[in-house]
């Protein structure tokens, strides 16, 4: 190897030298700026969660919030919505139940005739309590036996001479409470057992006569609570009405004999 | 939404108190009748959207009535509910075979009336 040859090795061996270290130099400029803008974009991002996360909390104070059902329960959810529906139901069931008071009440003191009087006792009997078979009996001031007034779906000869006998309308006359058979009839029985219910009718809390129910509609399967109550009400009040309705037709009577 | 109309038609004064005050609470606009011909002759003249109608009534009953509001081209798409004392098979097919679409029986349950009637005019 000559000298010649030795400097041409020496000046590629530093070419190579400095162009490795100005190739470092700028990978470590490029490294400095991608780490600067690593910063910025790692800032902008801190930004910007912190921007998100004040607009969460603004959109959740919007939100009425109910804390006793969470929505991610979704079985508290359907409890509290069945619970709703059966306060509803119920809430519907004492309207209709107050409406067929209120219809009864109204109903039997619309009046001053007497035959329309029975008639809408009757209705009220057929279609808030359910039964086709009944009479209507009052006490005769002449001489305090009772006398058929109106009868629905039973033969008024039969059903005429039997409620004096019964004991169920003996203690109803001498209580003043109703009687309510447990086990009810759907079909007249003429016999001795056939009463599926007795009403006393009162005027002033003394009975004027009763309600003989004879049987009840087949679909109907006994008397509930509401029905106590709606006898209760129609012993007196359809008492009453008839209390009236009588005195209105005596003195009716009395003033066209005036005349 | 416009209120809807119902016909109510019964001979029964107490009944048809009763179906009036379950009704109106529920914003229906009610039009009653007192018999089976008088039915027939409003649900012609007022177009009702539901019809409940007595089986048992005086002259022309709600069987025959309700046959003549189904057969009639103008008042054909009417829906009846019979109101009927009779749960018998025999009678509800009667019932149906007059065009009913549906029936209640008595005592009058205003809980199952109101519902049936809100299932037919929803």
């Amino acid at each position: 190897m000559t000298e010649r040859d030795d400097k041409g090795t020496a000046a590629y061996v530093r070419s190579v030298t400095e162009g490795t270290r100005a190739y470092v130099r700028e990978v470590h400029e490029d490294l400095e700026r991608t780490r600067a803008e690593l910063l910025a974009v790692q800032a902008e991002r801190d930004k910007l969660a912190g921007q998100l996360e004040a607009v969460k909390q603004q959109l959740e104070a919007c939100i009425p919030r109910q804390p006793s059902v969470a929505p991610s329960n979704p079985a508290k959810l359907e409890a509290a919505k069945r619970l709703d529906e059966e306060r509803f139901l119920q809430l519907e069931r004492q309207n209709s139940h107050l409406a067929n008071l209120y219809v009864a009440s109204y109903q039997l003191h619309e009046t001053l005739t007497r035959a329309e009087v029975l008639a809408i006792a009757q209705e009220i009997i057929t279609n808030l309590i359910g039964s086709e078979e009944h009479a209507i009996f009052e006490v005769d001031p002449s001489d305090q036996k009772l006398k058929l007034c109106a009868a629905v779906g039973v033969d008024e000869a039969v059903c005429a001479a039997l409620p004096a006998d019964k004991p169920e309308v003996q203690r109803a006359l001498a209580s003043g409470d109703a009687y309510l058979s447990d086990k009810p009839t759907h079909q007249y029985d003429p016999g001795p057992h056939g009463i599926t219910a007795c009403v006393p009718l009162k005027v002033a809390g003394r009975p004027t006569g009763v309600i003989v129910v004879y049987s009840l509609l087949t679909q109907k399967a006994g008397f509930e609570d509401n029905d106590r109550e709606l006898f209760a009400l129609l012993g007196s009040h359809a008492g009453m009405a008839l209390y009236c309705t009588r005195l209105h037709e005596e003195r009716s009577r009395a003033e066209k004999s005036h005349l | 939404m416009p209120t809807k109309k119902i016909l109510l038609v019964d001979d029964s004064s107490t009944v048809l108190m009763m179906e009036r005050m379950l009704l109106n609470k529920e914003g229906y606009l009610l039009v009653t009748a007192k018999n089976g011909q008088e039915g027939v002759d409003k649900a012609l003249s007022e177009h009702p959207d539901l019809i409940l109608m007595d089986v048992m009534m005086p002259g022309l009953g709600g069987f025959d009535a309700c046959k003549q509001i189904t057969t009639r081209l103008e008042t054909r798409d009417i829906p009846i509910i019979m109101v009927t004392t009779r749960s018998e098979a025999l009678n509800v097919q009667t019932g149906f075979q007059s065009g009913c679409r549906d029936y209640v029986t008595k005592p009058i349950d205003g809980t199952e009336l109101v519902a049936k009637v809100r299932n037919y005019l929803r």
